[in-house]
């Protein structure tokens, strides 16, 4: 007779294993931030005054609206949510916007939504090649902009580049993908094999933007001209620009080594008239392309010490003086809207 | 549903006229390892298929690069070890040992997954970690599925475990789906616990199921060939006396050498499947969404033909089955390089070229190669031809992106199709000549 003892220890490891499984199904549904959470109202608090006519974020609150587009209409709480967009990332400006969003399946599928700001109207959907990560609209709302992230899929592997795609707002189309662009630096044609572009900001002319270009371990700052399919080097050292309102700063995050060589990120602001560059004031590392919420002051989301899921929205002068303050809680990816 | 047809095609098989049943070709320990393998790949693959969106969506980490030079470097590494690994099981003859290790290390990999928090560098040191415990237990374990099959059902033993091992790869993606969608789309914690304890159940299978070598001794498997219908040429012989085993013998053998150059020159010209969905998906504007369809035909595919591919090597010659496998490689690139458009049917017809070709190469590569190495020092020769294969995809890898950078994608596929074909004809000059099955 067969010894059975193996058979009888394998079916024991199984139910223990399966016992856990079970077990952390429940605690994980507990405490998920999806949409799968208790219910409850959002609770979003706005820890100072909003001289926008609107602002956009997305919503990162524990409970069903987890990760819906929402807004907040002259500062007014409650703040109220899209009927039906979900983003990952979001950007709003001259009465249109743009949603990044994730379709989660067994294939998971990214699309970027085009929406109108005054009727919430969802007039356009591209397909997205990668995992979104940022996307701005042009000041009068005739163009925006979307990075991605596009995986490789092989063993273990997490090989990756980024796709920065810009999209004209008024036909409803794609131009271009930022990869065809002739980068030129010191009045040369550069090219190489592992050219990266991430982080556009358009500039209020229309034709012109900023964006990070990442060759060989730097991070550029380029300015692209669209109608010539040129990008230049201006700067080096700057990850995902912002222009401010009035077009004379550039805000940006630096890249830095921090202790145990983790790559960290501090924030500055740059004069783009001399190119004099100060920092901004947050003890934190901080991983946004931030946005301006006046002339004077900049906002990004900082992960909640709760999970990394929830973000908070924070606040700091762009002069680097003063200290940075929280703008609004449960919030990521804020756009506002003058 | 896929077990089912899986085990009714091996049923059909097993009950075909002459054929024998195919429980009494298998053996125990081959099953064994299929069950651990189907277990560890769906842990694995339920990690493997939501990382990306886990760093990228979750975490909310930005890009940092990691070079060729990296990768490079990394593999070098996990491919010293591994060596090193089988050069010790052969000695000690802890196969078992050896694959448990590995098997064990991915396992912690899942925990340590949750240790590692928001950080590139952590997250970083758990993948190569992950990755080092593939390296380790893939060389033990071809050699433990050579060593206890009779050496005229290598091929059937190889894909009877291909087959189970990639329908875990299969299900993984799924089981990850549902835990998502059943428990909430941000449990990722909880995702990576359900994974490890899969992984464990794995792990235990190898453990109480897989016997210790070797239950078929050399002079059995060298008897069975005698007995094999095919031609084969004279058993490799092998020093008696020789005390302790080294990698030079390993080495030494014509036979095995010639296996490694051509294989390692084959995976050279190569195109990754990365590339080649890419190249379909530009080709036939089919949306970016759907190339992870790509990877579950072409897996599909490999599941189902695994163990067909396997008879039929074992019946009409390994190396047959195998040049077979890489003129298919040859027709989907001539085919996409030939088309300026691709259509749907066209793309599909590709992708399940592409499982074909995995049917017919993959675990039949591991049955040459087991033939010709003696048996105590399987595991070396095997983890020098993983090597040779894993260097030959990286250099292919490299030179494509480089190629198609320069000269765009028909460029770089033509220089591809032409090494390929020259690579498949010397190939099978070569291993003609050295006797080769």
């Amino acid at each position: 007779m067969p010894d059975r003892r193996p058979l009888l220890l394998f079916a024991g490891i199984c139910a223990v294993c399966a016992a856990g499984i079970v077990l952390v199904a429940v605690w994980a549904r507990m405490h998920a931030t999806g949409e799968l959470g208790e219910p409850s109202s959002e609770q979003t608090t706005l820890h100072r005054e909003l001289d926008a006519e609107r602002l956009y974020f997305r919503y990162t609150g524990m409970g069903p609206n987890y990760g819906r587009l929402a807004l907040l209409e002259n500062g007014e709480l409650p703040a109220g949510f899209h009927p039906e967009l979900y983003c990952e990332a979001v950007h709003a400006s001259g009465g249109r916007g743009l949603c990044l969003s994730a379709d989660r399946g067994v294939v998971t599928t990214y699309s970027a939504y085009v929406f109108d700001t005054a009727t919430h109207e969802v007039l356009r959907e591209f397909p997205l090649a990668g995992i979104p990560s940022r996307t701005r609209v042009s000041p009068d709302g005739q163009m925006a902009a979307s990075t991605v992230f596009v995986t490789g899929h092989s063993y273990a592997s997490v090989d990756f580049s980024t796709q920065t795609m810009l999209y004209d707002l008024v036909t409803l189309e794609p131009i271009v993908d930022l990869e065809t662009f002739t980068v030129i630096q010191d009045g040369e044609t550069i090219s190489r094999a592992d050219f990266n572009f991430w982080g556009v900001t358009f500039l209020h002319d229309e034709q012109g933007f900023y964006a990070t270009l990442s060759t060989a371990g730097t991070h550029y700052l380029v300015k692209g001209d669209i109608p010539t399919r040129t990008a230049t080097v201006i700067h080096e050292g700057v990850e995902c620009p912002s222009v401010s309102p009035d077009g004379t700063k550039v805000a940006f995050k630096s890249r830095i080594k921090m202790p145990g060589g983790v790559v960290g990120w501090d924030i500055h602001v740059l004069r783009l008239g001399d190119l004099t560059d100060v920092a901004l004031s947050d003890w934190r590392s901080i991983d946004d392309q931030l946005e301006w919420l006046d002339n004077e002051h900049v906002l990004y989301a900082v992960p909640d010490e709760s999970s990394p899921a929830v973000t908070n929205v924070w606040s700091t002068r762009a002069d680097g003086s003063g200290k940075a303050t929280p703008f609004l809680d449960n919030a990521y990816s804020p756009a506002v809207v003058r | 549903m896929y077990q089912n047809d899986l085990f009714e095609r091996l049923r059909a098989m097993a009950a075909r006229p002459g054929d024998g049943k195919i429980r009494s070709k298998i053996s125990p320990t081959v099953w064994a390892l299929g069950l651990t393998s189907f277990l560890t790949d769906i842990s694995s693959e339920m990690v493997t298929s939501v990382l990306p969106v886990y760093l990228f969506s979750y975490l909310r980490l930005s890009p940092v690069q990691f070079g060729a030079v990296d990768a490079v470097y990394n593999g070098l590494s996990v491919a010293l070890i591994a060596i090193f690994v089988g050069v010790a099981a052969d000695r000690t003859r802890r196969h078992k040992e050896a694959a448990a290790a590995g098997y064990g290390l991915s396992a912690i990999c899942k925990l340590l997954l949750i240790a590692a928090g928001n950080t590139w560098t952590g997250i970083m040191t758990v993948v190569g970690l992950d990755r080092l415990g593939k390296g380790i237990r893939t060389a033990p374990r071809d050699a433990m599925i050579s060593l206890s099959s009779q050496k005229q059902y290598l091929g059937l033993a190889f894909g009877v475990h291909r087959a189970m091992d990639s329908f875990g790869a299969l299900l993984g993606p799924m089981v990850a789906f549902a835990f998502l969608m059943l428990v909430g789309s941000n449990s990722f914690t909880g995702l990576w616990m359900v994974s490890f304890f899969i992984a464990v159940t794995g792990v235990a299978a190898l453990w109480l199921f897989v016997p210790r070598t070797v239950p078929v001794t050399e002079s059995a498997t060298e008897s069975a060939t005698e007995s094999a219908t095919e031609s084969m040429t004279e058993p490799v012989t092998e020093p008696v006396d020789s005390p302790s085993v080294s990698l030079g013998t390993a080495v030494r053998m014509p036979g095995f050498v010639a296996l490694l150059v051509c294989g390692t020159l084959l995976a050279m010209c190569t195109v990754s499947d990365a590339f080649l969905y890419v190249l379909i998906q530009e080709k036939s504007g089919i949306g970016f969404g759907y190339v992870p369809l790509f990877y579950v035909a072409t897996a599909a595919t490999f599941m189902l033909f695994a163990v067909s591919a396997g008879r039929l090597a074992d019946r009409f010659g390994l190396r047959r089955m195998f040049m077979l496998g890489y003129c298919m490689l040859v027709v989907i690139y001539a085919l996409l390089l030939a088309s300026q458009s691709v259509s749907v049917t066209l793309a599909a017809a590709c992708v399940v070229l592409l499982g074909l070709f995995y049917a017919a190469t993959e675990g039949v590569l591991m049955a040459m190669a087991s033939r010709l190495i003696p048996a105590r020092h399987r595991t070396t020769g095997l983890a020098l031809l993983l090597t040779g294969v894993g260097l030959g995809k990286l250099t292919s890898s490299l030179l494509f992106g480089w190629l198609w950078q320069q000269g765009g994608i028909d460029h770089a596929l033509t220089v591809f199709v032409v090494a390929c074909l020259v690579t498949i004809v010397v190939s099978q000059q070569v291993l003609s000549r050295v006797g080769n099955a």
